[in-house]
């Protein structure tokens, strides 16, 4: 004790020194003495527990200082500190501390507003550029695949301050631009829309028709053949003699089984897709007519499923430019084939010229099957009656980057006022506001300068690409001191739509009309119904709760043999569609704690071991809370998947997910030095017990003692989001291949200082729940950390408790929420 | 004037020798020193990787054993990491910058030595990956993107462009620098009308649209010049989705020796990874979950597999670079390699002792440097390497000097 006092004094010695004469703006001694009494010995001089020291606190002069204090406030606030297992200050000084902190901080706000807190100038990310010209142009390619990724800061990837710039990435908008130019502008006519289908037994006419050429032609290069390619055409022309239509791609479905298929099939034959030859003679689009003209196409198979017992066979569908055997495609959807009900899938799809459909796969029980076993073979199988291609389809011709940039104008009739007034309507798009004479000016002249070289379209287009590298269009611009009706309404569609605002909004900015309450109210609530707030959805709950990392790391296969992409469709489709829900019909936040309803298909539904849920399509289902623990965000799939790595759980992962994603009280970051735990699935020890011993070190039981019980909560739920009572363990079986066993059993059962002990995850939530407020702050702070694109800090504080106070207030609806959020000067206010 | 100089080299066409020439022609005599920077994202298994006993007599581990015919061309380095460096996977960036992770990060060792040598060079640095590469950053702190497919980079290095199309690109280099200076003067325009912190961002804007320019203007100058030749067919066709992990890595370093071999680069960086299932014999779980091997015996055996792999092409391209003689040198003896991960352990994500292989360059070689004692943080080791590229710079990263007790040869 003697060490710590006199570590006090010196302390109290500097604080005096260091604001020597500003004593009147010093901390006063009683705060002072607080903070040497249950503070000092862990975060000063001695220990700096948690890279944090009080003793280095100062009266408030800059942001950063401010955010130290408030970091004692919350810990004070939250009873989190001192540790349970430390000295406690009595009610009365604890408050006599944190009302001090308070009114400092509340001076600070004041003496510091306008140098805290402001939106940096942003560039569009990635996905925001995508969509700007997605929404300007109408351009489907994804251009923005050569950018350099976007980094992310407090969890979302549109920061201002983090969103860096380089030559490779000037050099790649260069290039987008002037593709994106090209591409918009149509000077052709429409290309022709074609129509075809076929079946797959004129496939196997071509493939029959394909063997004979190549048998023909190898006799006749017979010579030239290696020894070995000799003995292959002899077995292959004994095979053509015996049967010339062995070299079949899709079997024949005679009287409900399947047959060889042979030319003279009667009329009406269907043909059936298995999985022979598979990887090699998938069938594709090309098979019926190949893409010419960049444009919407869609790919329709028409189809059923045979002898699956009720169940439906997956078929999935893959496009792309897939020439090389090591590209893989990308996926156009799946089509869920039901028994004995024909009816037509299908898939559109924006393609590139040369790029195409094929199927790539056929699941769910369909086997292959060799030429042996495959006359009379009675299933399942899938039979496919046909398949068509149709396109190219557009939503406009010329299409909608050729009316945004040149309106009712020729392009093949420019002159220089043709140009100058497509520059003037075209500017304000770009640049999301009024665009000055002046300015047009400038890019007349650099025009003048590019026809000097080039035939007027060119010289255009070379402007249209400056454009689109200059920093009008790159950056959200907002001006000086105050964010005016262009900036905020910039701000409005990035934020709801991640996108450029539209002709409505510029003409409200225009009219200063934006920022006048009701208007702004107006508009939050018709951006918030297009369909474009989709895009919100999905970018900000991806990244809030991690979910866009699904699939990045596939639990083992060992481990967990049940999983597979279906699952993890599923998985991602649960809590999209449950934030959707409550999205669209402004249910309560709090049903991300907990809900009696969630969005379930069968395949979700048995992993949950939820009965009477039949067929792959998602529903809003009623949960039965006696008998599920589901209900809410953290019993989704994707969200215990995300806080997994593929093999084992980790409570600390999760715990600091929860406080991080979910309850908004980030942890400190680990101590440098200390080793972690070095997972062992072998069976013979849990995490729990081995954290146990990590809690033991002393320098990580004060912050894991905090962060674990947020974690083993989760504990019976397993990497992929099922019920375990038992750890699943690998032993070694037969011919090195690993087989399940049963681990020690889970336990879930743990105590948060401060708050309380739970015996399992029911009650745990239930905590969660008694403590909504913190979600509640969270789910705010987090909303407006995206909508601003920076980070907040305290003296954003007082902001969001009035978001979060005015939303509980008109029940505290999601939508509502976001609305409060717009209304509120922390987004009108620079 | 960006107009007249476009219209200069318009009326320049192709064949007038342009000053260039003397800038980019090296002289012969000076040797060509080179940089290969290799990650392992997954880490590599300690106990298959570092060896027994220190000094000159240590006992090879597994996969030391692999390259052993090579033992006297390289250093293996144990007991070292980047102090303040942590976060598991996301300490993947600062591998070769050894920035802490609390700080923002800056250019890698390949980008910095890259401003002191590209400029010899058709491509100032190149980018690769077998799966992955997030090791390359630049000074203002981005990632550089890497280049997966090495079919891309064949072309870039080795197809020469038709005349027709090399006015084309003129033309569109002209252009690109017409617009820069625009957008230039744009930003300038913009920056009074902003905030101090705003004037910040811009000025990021303003050095990226400078550098971009400079790398116009040196594309412009190596246009002319024709591209080198080579024995080897673009047969390259791996992607990063491929799960045939040891064919991409072939190509990668078959590639690296080829752009090494035509001097159209001195300096590149590549990482070695999949996610997800790798086809190779005895492999049935995806890598990185191989990598969280849970001290599983099975799963240990296949990771080892998997990263065994690695290290018996790592000695096909050791053997190449050896039996290439420039002057008085072997190539091997000109080029510096690092092999290194962020994790000193796949298992628990350690960012703690760090597996650092360093082969060939002109070092005294044929140890195991085990400096759990000495503290020294990595960033040593990248002074020691700046060193030997004649940049006598006294820091890099979180460096405190150059590596002790490794010395230049």
């Amino acid at each position: 004790m003697n060490v710590i006092k006199s570590y006090g004094l010196v302390c109290l010695f500097l604080i005096a020194s260091a604001f020597g004469d500003e004593n009147k703006n010093a901390i006063p001694a009683h705060l002072s003495s607080f903070l040497n009494k249950y503070c000092i010995a862990c975060h000063g001089p001695k220990k700096q527990k948690a890279d944090f020291r009080v003793d280095s606190l100062k009266f408030i002069k800059n942001a950063s200082q401010a955010e130290e204090w408030q970091l004692v406030l919350d810990n004070l606030h939250l009873q989190d500190m001192p540790p349970e297992d430390e000295p406690q200050p009595s009610l009365k000084e604890r408050t006599s501390a944190t009302d001090w902190i308070e009114e400092e901080l509340k001076r600070a706000r004041k003496a510091l507003k306008g140098h805290t807190g402001e939106v940096v100038l942003r560039r569009l990310n990635r996905f925001e550029y995508q969509n700007t010209i997605k929404d300007l142009f109408d351009i489907q390619q994804d251009y923005t695949t050569a950018f350099p990724e976007d980094a992310k800061e407090d969890g979302f990837d549109n920061n201002g301050a983090a969103l860096m710039l380089s030559a490779k990435q000037i050099e790649a908008y260069l290039y987008a631009a002037e593709k994106i130019i090209d591409v918009s502008i149509s000077l052709t006519d429409k290309p022709k829309f074609q129509q075809k289908s076929v079946s797959l037994h004129a496939m196997n006419k071509v493939r029959w028709f394909k063997t004979e050429q190549g048998l023909k032609a190898k006799k006749r290069n017979f010579k030239k053949l290696t020894p070995k390619d000799k003995k292959k055409f002899f077995e292959a022309e004994a095979k053509f003699k015996k049967n010339p239509y062995w070299q079949y791609v899709f079997p024949a479905v005679k009287d409900g089984k399947l047959a060889f298929p042979t030319p003279n099939d009667p009329d009406g034959t269907e043909y059936a897709l298995h999985k022979k030859n598979f990887f090699f003679l998938n069938p594709t689009s090309n098979d019926i007519f190949k893409v010419k003209e960049a444009g919407w196409y869609k790919f329709t198979i028409d189809g059923y499923a045979k002898h699956t017992k009720g169940e439906s066979i997956r078929v999935k569908v893959g496009y792309g430019a897939l020439r090389l055997k090591a590209v893989v495609p990308k996926i156009a959807g799946y089509a869920f084939l039901e028994e004995d009900k024909p009816q037509k899938h299908s898939f559109e799809v924006f393609l590139q010229p040369g790029e195409f459909f094929r199927i790539e796969e056929v699941s769910n029980g369909v086997r292959k099957i060799s030429d042996d076993d495959l006359n009379g073979y009675v299933g399942p199988f899938s039979v496919i009656r046909s398949l068509s291609f149709e396109g190219p389809r557009y939503n406009n011709w010329p299409r909608k980057g050729h009316q945004t940039i040149f309106g009712n104008i020729d392009p093949n009739q420019l002159d220089r006022t043709k140009v100058e007034s497509i520059l003037s309507s075209i500017a304000p798009k770009l640049f999301r506001r009024s665009i000055s004479k002046n300015k047009i000016a400038k890019y007349m002249s650099l025009y003048d300068t590019f026809a000097k070289q080039e035939k007027s379209l060119d010289a255009l287009k070379s402007t249209l690409q400056t454009m689109m590298v200059s920093p009008d269009f790159l950056y959200h611009y907002e001006g000086k001191d105050k964010v005016d009706d262009y900036a905020l309404a910039s701000r409005l569609s990035y934020f709801l739509w991640r996108s450029t605002p539209d002709n409505q909004l510029l003409n409200l900015a225009s009219s200063n009309k934006l920022s006048q309450p009701k208007i702004l109210d107006q508009q939050v609530k018709r951006l918030l119904k297009d369909s474009r707030s989709k895009r919100f959805i999905k970018d900000f709950v991806g990244q809030w709760l991690q979910i866009n990392k699904i699939g990045e790391m596939r639990p083992s296969r060992e481990l967990y043999p049940e999983y597979d992409e279906q699952l993890e469709q599923a998985m991602i489709e649960e809590t999209y569609g449950f934030i959707t829900e409550v999205f669209e019909k402004n249910l309560s936040i709090d049903n991300f704690i907990d809900s009696d309803w969630t969005i379930l298909n069968e395949r979700l539904a048995k992993l949950y071991r939820i009965k009477g849920i039949k067929g792959l399509q998602f529903r809003k289902v009623k949960l039965d809370k006696a008998n599920t623990v589901r209900g809410g965000l953290l019993t989704q799939a994707s969200v215990l998947n995300v806080t997994s790595n593929g093999t084992t759980t980790s409570p600390v992962i999760r715990g600091v997910w929860m406080l991080d994603h979910f309850l908004g009280t980030p942890s400190p970051p680990p101590p440098p030095d200390v080793p972690p735990i070095e997972p062992d699935i072998r069976g013979a020890t849990t995490i729990k017990e081995q954290l146990a011993k990590h809690r033991e070190i002393e320098t990580c039981s004060a912050c894991h003692k905090k962060i674990d019980p947020y974690g083993v909560a989760l504990e019976n739920f397993d990497v992929i989001g099922g019920w375990r009572n038992r750890y699943r363990a690998l032993k070694p079986g037969k011919k090195k291949k690993q087989v399940l066993s049963s681990g020690k059993q889970v336990e879930a059962f743990d105590a948060i200082p401060g708050v309380g002990k739970y015996k399992d995850f029911k009650e745990f939530r239930s905590i969660i729940m008694d403590n909504k407020q913190l979600v509640h702050h969270n789910i705010a702070h987090k909303l407006a950390t995206f909508a601003l694109g920076r980070s907040l800090d305290f003296s954003d504080r007082d902001h969001l408790h009035h978001v979060v106070k005015n939303s509980l207030k008109k029940g505290n609806g999601f939508r509502t929420m976001i609305t409060e959020l717009v209304l509120n000067p922390i987004f009108t206010k620079p | 004037m960006n107009i007249n100089r476009r219209n200069f080299l318009h009326a320049a066409g192709v064949s007038l020798a342009l000053p260039w020439m003397e800038t980019f022609a090296a002289p012969s005599d000076v040797t060509k020193k080179r940089l290969l920077l290799i990650g392992v994202p997954l880490g590599l298994n300690p106990a298959s990787f570092i060896p027994t006993g220190t000094g000159k007599n240590y006992k090879p581990s597994k996969y030391l054993s692999l390259i052993d015919e090579f033992k006297n061309d390289f250093t293996a380095i144990s007991g070292i990491h980047h102090p303040g460096v942590v976060g598991g996977h996301s300490a993947e960036p600062r591998l070769f910058t050894g920035i802490a992770s609390n700080l923002k990060n800056k250019r890698s060792l390949d980008q910095y030595i890259a401003s002191h040598i590209g400029q010899k060079t058709r491509y100032d640095s190149l980018v690769l990956s077998a799966g992955k590469n997030e090791f390359s950053w630049t000074d203002g702190g981005t990632k550089v993107p890497a280049i997966v497919q090495m079919s891309e980079v064949y072309e870039k290095l080795f197809i020469q462009e038709k005349s027709a199309s090399k006015s084309a690109t003129l033309a569109k280099i002209g252009k690109g620098k017409s617009i820069l200076d625009f957008v230039m003067s744009e930003a300038k325009t913009m920056k009074p009308k902003v905030s101090k912190s705003d004037q910040n961002k811009l000025n990021e804007y303003f050095e990226s649209v400078r550098e971009s320019e400079k790398q116009l203007t040196k594309s412009e100058a190596w246009i002319h010049k024709p591209k080198p030749k080579v024995n080897v067919k673009n047969n390259f066709e791996q992607d990063g989705r491929s799960p045939r992990l040891g064919d991409h890595l072939k190509e990668v370093l078959q590639m690296s020796n080829l752009a090494f071999q035509s001097d159209s680069t001195r300096v590149i960086t590549m990482g070695y990874f999949r996610q997800n299932l790798v086809e190779m014999k005895g492999v049935n779980t995806g890598y990185h979950n191989l990598s969280h091997h849970g001290l599983n015996p099975i799963s240990l055996e296949q990771l080892q597999s998997i990263e065994s792999q690695f290290f018996k092409e790592l000695h096909s391209l050791l053997k190449t670079l050896k039996n290439t003689q420039e002057g008085s040198s072997t190539m091997l003896e000109n080029t510096t390699i690092v092999v290194s991960s962020n994790l000193g352990n796949g298992n628990n994500h350690s960012t703690k002792n760090l597996p650092v292989l360093l082969l060939g360059g002109k070092y005294k070689h044929q140890q195991h440097l085990d400096l759990a004692e000495s503290k020294e943080p990595l960033s040593n080791l990248f002074v020691s390497i700046l060193h030997q590229f004649g940049i006598n710079d006294k820091s890099f990263g979180s460096s405190t000097g150059t590596l002790k007790g490794l010395d230049l040869a």
